[in-house]
């Protein structure tokens, strides 16, 4: 028998993309920026970084989502409700308006000649924006439902 | 889904028939039990086929669970 969670398995769910993404992909643009700033921004070797990053998301990911798999399992094989699909579809419309601007964004750029460090960065955290905006947008969704 | 004109009767009905837990009409009607407490509390409007879902359970006409409240208006 287990107990019953205060949080359903979707919105524990979001919350760990939420914290996982704006954690470590904050750290990772901190850091970029900051050798940018320094003037480092030919010689920085973000590359490396960046993979360790991703590597970290995905096992971090992995863990805490089969975690609560475990914890609620009955939820976490079922299917989403229909109140669980309208607030992914409203995330998903959230997210879709933040990735548009980033690409006009860096469309922009290009245009105006900026360098591949900033054009292809600027387009990661347009995608990197893109995903907290839609894990934000469900984490206050089934907060203001709760 | 803050706030929904339309009232219901669930936790009444969840009452009279043996105190069942809102975990349990979630079973039985096929949502989360943080649905039907957003359903429960007005926060959110669920379909006509879960709206129906909740009737029978309580074998009950639609009426009975659910009442739109004419002037009041959704509030997003």
């Amino acid at each position: 028998m287990f107990r019953e969670q205060p949080l359903s398995f979707r919105e524990q769910s979001a919350w760990i993309s939420l914290l996982a993404y704006a954690g470590l992909y904050g750290y990772y643009f901190v850091v970029l920026f900051s050798a940018i700033a320094a003037g480092r921004a030919g010689t920085f070797q973000y590359g490396q970084l960046l993979v360790r990053v991703m590597v970290l998301l995905v096992v971090i990911e992995v863990v805490l989502q089969v975690a609560i798999s475990l914890r609620s399992p009955k939820e976490a094989t079922a299917p989403a409700d229909e109140r669980e699909r309208e607030i992914a579809l409203k995330a998903t419309h959230v997210a879709f308006h933040v990735v548009m601007i980033g690409a006009a964004t860096i469309c922009a750029a290009i245009a105006l000649g900026a360098p591949a460090i900033y054009t292809t960065n600027g387009l990661f955290l347009a995608i990197v924006l893109a995903e907290v905006a839609r894990n934000t947008s469900q984490v206050v969704s089934f907060r203001r439902d709760a | 889904m803050s706030h929904v004109p339309i009232r219901n009767e669930i936790r009444r009905l969840r009452f009279d028939h043996a105190e069942m837990t809102q975990a349990d009409l979630a079973d039985r009607i096929g949502v989360t039990r943080q649905t039907v407490n957003a359903i429960e509390l007005a926060k959110y409007s669920p379909s006509l086929e879960v709206a129906f879902r909740i009737a029978h359970v309580f074998g009950v006409a639609l009426e009975s669970v659910f009442h739109y409240e004419a002037g009041a208006d959704r509030k997003r």
